[in-house]
């Protein structure tokens, strides 16, 4: 079965200015409601305001190292490595003739 | 006996993606293979002039679906029901372009959630669809939104909660995590990244961090062999920039994120599976989405056993409490495993609490006590039916 090729979206699909959606407000909330103790949410605190992406993005890092089980939780953030490929054996690459003539017309260019 | 494939299966991975309906991803499918139940053509919703709109294949990859289809519990009601509010209703899937209007008041906008993908725009999902299995009836389990849906995939139920309030679960019901840790197994869920993080906050990452690790890890985990029993993917939910200032696109296929990335999202987590070959045939991969996001779906959502919880008319906003007695909307859920067959296609209800009731069948069977729905709901580990499972050229790759 031929390797089926999956395209990467174009660069202008990257925005970290979209508005924050529904979702996301709601992890933070979530999160925020977390990282203060029972006390202080009776009292009250103040919510951050998320309004895009990358907004919410950072307010989710700030946060989590503050949730009490922070020091169990795994912290190491990297690039996914999209290119895991499947171990499936390759072909070895037939050997390419040396190519003597364009050699040669280089070799004719650089006399010159 | 079992067949040759269960008893092979020592793990099994579940991804769960945002806010897609089936016909939407799937439903062209119908054209090449007349068993998955996608779009024929008749399919349609009125608009808000009452002219019919059909369901075309002209869906985007981002920008179409922007604001996001609403998908609250009440919003949910007026897609499946059309606005009916009457005893004895019947849910027609005729709501959908209606609802959706309200969003931004814009007749023709309000058109495109009608929209469902060409094949050929999503190499990923259709080639699993038709490689592996597909179940014409995986519905999500609350017609609600997000945190409820993947609380049956954690619990077997959302515990009454029907949006996205803080909740704990009620110490009765445990998480799958809690049973496969009690059963002597491993279960963990890996989130994508520190920005990204959890849908999980309250329940599972506040409480129970042993069971986290990061999607680094989870690759890392196939490639040394020590994936556990039981994983739980979540993607990416955030356009940020990483540690080192890349960008890094969302994941998740919530509108308006770029689908494409999904894809490659999805096939990233196939591709490290089958990279190992002593996990590849060991392993059961599940994708499947939390709930539909408000976007069309043709099936209507059956009836189902109640969860035993009620939720008040101040929580589902239509005005009446909810048994949990209905399925939410049909969502794409495919099962890859190299034990089954090509192009199988499931036609029971499942619904997210067949995540927990499968994986304990396997893996920490007799645990009690556990939630009605879940154990009502359908399981999918009798589909390994192959006697030898399927070598490597005769199932798919993807090249990223």
């Amino acid at each position: 079965m031929a390797d089926i090729k999956v395209p990467k979206p174009p660069k202008k699909a990257f925005n970290p200015n979209r508005p924050a959606s529904d979702l996301l407000k709601h992890q933070v909330r979530h999160l925020e409601w977390a990282v203060h103790h029972a006390g202080e949410r009776r009292a009250g605190y103040p919510e951050k305001k998320v309004k895009t992406e990358a907004d919410a993005a950072a307010q989710i890092a700030k946060l989590i190292p503050r949730l009490e089980s922070a020091a169990r939780l795994p912290f190491a953030t990297s690039e996914i490595p999209y290119r895991v490929r499947p171990a499936t054996p390759r072909r070895p690459k037939a050997r390419l003739k040396p190519r003597t003539k364009r050699r040669s017309k280089a070799k004719g260019k650089a006399k010159r | 006996m079992p067949p040759p494939g269960l008893d092979a299966l020592r793990h099994v991975v579940v991804v769960m993606m945002e806010n897609r309906s089936f016909d939407h991803l799937l439903g062209a499918l119908r054209a090449t293979h007349p068993a998955i139940d996608g779009i024929d053509g008749t399919q349609s919703n009125p608009d808000t002039q009452g002219n019919l709109v059909k369901a075309e294949p002209k869906a985007k990859y981002q920008g179409q679906l922007d604001p996001d289809p609403g998908h609250d519990f009440n919003e949910v009601d007026v897609q499946i029901y059309a606005g009916d509010t009457t005893t004895g209703r019947m849910p027609t899937m005729q709501g959908f372009v209606t609802q959706y209007f309200e969003k931004r008041h814009d007749v023709k906008s309000s058109r495109q959630v009608m929209y469902y993908f060409k094949r050929e725009q999503l190499p990923v999902i259709t080639a699993l669809a038709t490689e592996f299995c597909v179940f014409n009836r995986w519905f999500s389990s609350i017609p609600g939104p997000t945190l409820c849906n993947r609380a049956f995939a954690h619990y077997g139920t959302s515990f009454g909660h029907v949006g996205m309030q803080i909740f704990y679960p009620n110490v009765q019901f445990k998480s799958i995590y809690e049973r496969l840790q009690a059963a002597g197994k491993t279960a963990k869920i890996y989130l994508f990244d520190l920005q990204s993080s959890s849908m999980e906050v309250v329940n599972l990452l506040q409480h129970q961090p042993q069971f986290f690790g990061t999607y680094q890890q989870f690759l890392s985990d196939c490639a040394n062999g020590t994936l556990p029993d039981y994983s739980f993917i979540e993607p990416n939910y955030t356009d940020h920039f990483s540690d080192t200032g890349a960008a890094i696109l969302a994941s998740d296929q919530h509108p308006d994120h770029h689908v494409l990335e999904g894809e490659r999202f999805i096939a990233s987590v196939y591709n490290a599976l089958k990279a190992n070959a002593a996990l590849w045939p060991a392993t059961a991969m599940l994708v499947t989405y939390d709930e539909h996001g408000g976007i069309y779906d043709h099936v209507p959502p059956p009836a189902c056993t109640p969860d035993g919880f009620v939720a008040q008319p101040g929580d589902t906003k239509t005005g009446k409490p909810f048994h949990f007695d209905r399925l939410g909307v049909r969502v794409p859920a495919v099962l890859v495993s190299p034990w089954i067959p090509r192009s199988t296609v499931d036609n029971r209800v499942f619904e997210h609490a067949s995540i927990p009731n499968t994986v304990t069948a396997l893996f920490a069977p007799g645990h009690e006590p556990r939630s009605p729905r879940e154990k009502a709901s359908s399981t999918f580990q009798n589909l390994f039916t192959l006697p030898a499972a399927r070598g490597d050229a005769d199932t798919p790759t993807f090249n990223l």
